[in-house]
């Protein structure tokens, strides 16, 4: 038996017999009211998505699951293939499995593969990856006052996101995976 | 410190341009600003929410030992200030809420800005905390209001009561939401339906107040007249909850009757019970009728202030690596 607060990406619940993975979830926790956690659920045996709200005092089934460590290797069209470093196995995810994290990867990153069975249903990312700031506007004098820290920046793998003013092209960065946010700059 | 110095300064600087901000609308309002203790015998009763508890040893002739706990919200004492006589308040408090899932909008420890005024109710305080929001964050935006009770009434066709468990169920049923357990309290189920049915249309608005609560949900808000609703109100961005306002509920006995029934469900979930704060169900008497008080996290105005959706990102020392 499980907790609704053990749900991540590609947990594998068992409600009343169905398989279902999950692909996005968010931890909701009102000023006055119990917390509950907000999921989209995939059905395994249909593909069907349906919207889930677990609340927290409730006990669910998981399925278990393997994490196998592999590298990204290349996106086509429809899916994006992965890679053992030791075995040299390969697998392949349709990109509507691997969400919106498609945008975060990049050529030799470190993924988590979830398996179930022999079939890759999801991938789990480092919670912060390094990325290289490509193009962005260089400093203007600050106006931090008026709140406006944040401007538009590439970087290495042509994702967008948004930066401190004072953050330059060539700079190091940590981007936060689960909400897509510039964490800090760090030394090269 | 692992934060390079420029994320260190931009960070200081954001949250002191909040608060220069909050502390600046208030003024000019003509509210004042209050301090209020952390460290409580009584440090709240909401079900959901647990306290952290200290022990406090006085030491002395009279050295003794005392049960507390840190707040959860400033309200108490707050309105122990408003029974005192004052008319317009606010104060910055740190608060405490143990248990709660670790989370990108969620700290054990964070910031709240409460605030109150004798005289005005529900529909004042809307008006003022979007206001107040705007200033803060240097915007112009319009605050939609959405009558959560309408909405209730729109999809299941009545609007809920105490006495509505049997219809609530049969609801979840026939919309196919989440078998409640048979001991689940009627605002759970009456929850459960908004967030799985209503919620998911109501959360593309933007910015919007969600407001007029049933009164099974009611929490320290006043019932209105004809009984229909709570007078009680949360702002959203997005899925972003901002704060809780309400017009107070300044009837005692009713509060002492809430109280009663929080402490049960404490009982029940097996969390500490804390004494009902006797001050101040003493001091609610005095408030004027009506009466309203909002309750608004400062983290995360910070964080929409820096465009940031992680409330790591706007912290000197990230939630995430402290516990």
């Amino acid at each position: 038996m499980a907790s609704p607060n053990d749900i991540k990406r590609g947990t594998v619940i068992n409600l009343n017999g169905d398989l279902w993975v999950v692909t996005t979830f968010q931890r909701v926790s009102p000023g006055k009211g119990s917390s509950f956690v907000r999921t989209r659920i995939k059905s395994l045996a249909t593909g069907k998505v349906v919207e889930n709200n677990f609340k927290s005092a409730e006990t669910l089934t998981f399925e278990t699951v393997n994490n196998r460590k592999m590298q990204f290797i290349y996106s086509d069209a429809d899916s994006i293939t992965c890679m053992d470093g030791q075995t040299f196995d390969q697998v392949m995810l349709s990109n509507d499995m691997v969400g919106d994290d498609i945008k975060f990867l990049k050529e030799g990153l470190d993924v988590t593969v979830i398996m179930h069975g022999d079939k890759a249903i999801s991938i789990e990312l480092p919670l912060k990856i390094q990325y290289v700031i490509t193009e962005t506007e260089p400093a203007t004098k600050g106006n931090t006052a008026s709140g406006n820290v944040l401007k538009d920046a590439k970087v290495d793998n042509g994702m967008m996101i948004r930066v401190p003013i004072f953050v330059n092209e060539g700079d190091n960065v940590l981007v936060n995976t689960e909400t897509g946010d510039y964490v800090e700059r760090v030394a090269k | 410190m692992s934060l390079s110095t420029s994320d260190l300064q931009l960070r200081a600087q954001l949250w002191n341009t909040a608060t220069d901000r909050i502390r600046e609308f208030f003024r000019s309002r003509e509210y004042i600003e209050v301090v209020t203790p952390i460290v409580v015998k009584s440090p709240g009763m909401e079900p959901n929410l647990s306290p952290l508890a200290v022990d406090v040893h006085t030491d002395g002739p009279n050295a003794h030992s005392t049960r507390m706990g840190l707040i959860t919200s400033p309200e108490y004492s707050m309105k122990k200030l408003l029974g005192g006589g004052m008319e317009k308040i606010f104060t910055l408090a740190p608060v405490f809420r143990d248990r709660e899932m670790p989370g990108q909008r969620w700290s054990i420890e964070f910031t709240m800005l409460e605030w109150y005024c004798q005289g005005k109710d529900y529909r004042h305080l809307m008006t003022e905390t979007g206001e107040l929001m705007n200033t803060v964050l240097g915007r112009s935006d319009e605050w939609i209001r959405v009558s959560y009770v309408d909405e209730f009434e729109k999809t299941f066709g009545f609007v809920p009561q105490d006495s509505d468990r049997e219809r609530l169920i049969e609801c979840c049923t026939k919309f196919d939401v989440a078998f409640p357990t048979n001991d689940e309290p009627v605002h759970e189920i009456i929850d459960r339906l908004f967030q799985a049915i209503i919620w998911p249309t109501v959360v593309t608005k933007g910015r919007f107040m969600l407001c007029e609560y049933p009164v099974p949900c009611a929490s320290l808000s006043k019932t209105s007249e004809d009984g229909r609703y709570a007078e009680r109100f949360e702002a959203f961005v997005g899925e972003l909850e901002m704060c809780n306002g309400f017009t107070e509920l300044t009837d005692a006995e009713e509060q002492r009757r809430r109280f009663g029934l929080e402490g049960e469900e404490r009982r029940l979930a097996k969390k500490e019970v804390f004494p009902i704060d006797e001050g101040l169900l003493a001091a609610l008497p005095s408030l004027r009728s009506p009466t309203c008080g909002n309750a608004l996290g400062v983290d995360r105005l910070v964080m929409l202030l820096a465009g940031a959706n992680d409330i790591d990102s706007v912290h000197l020392f990230p939630p995430s690596t402290r516990y």
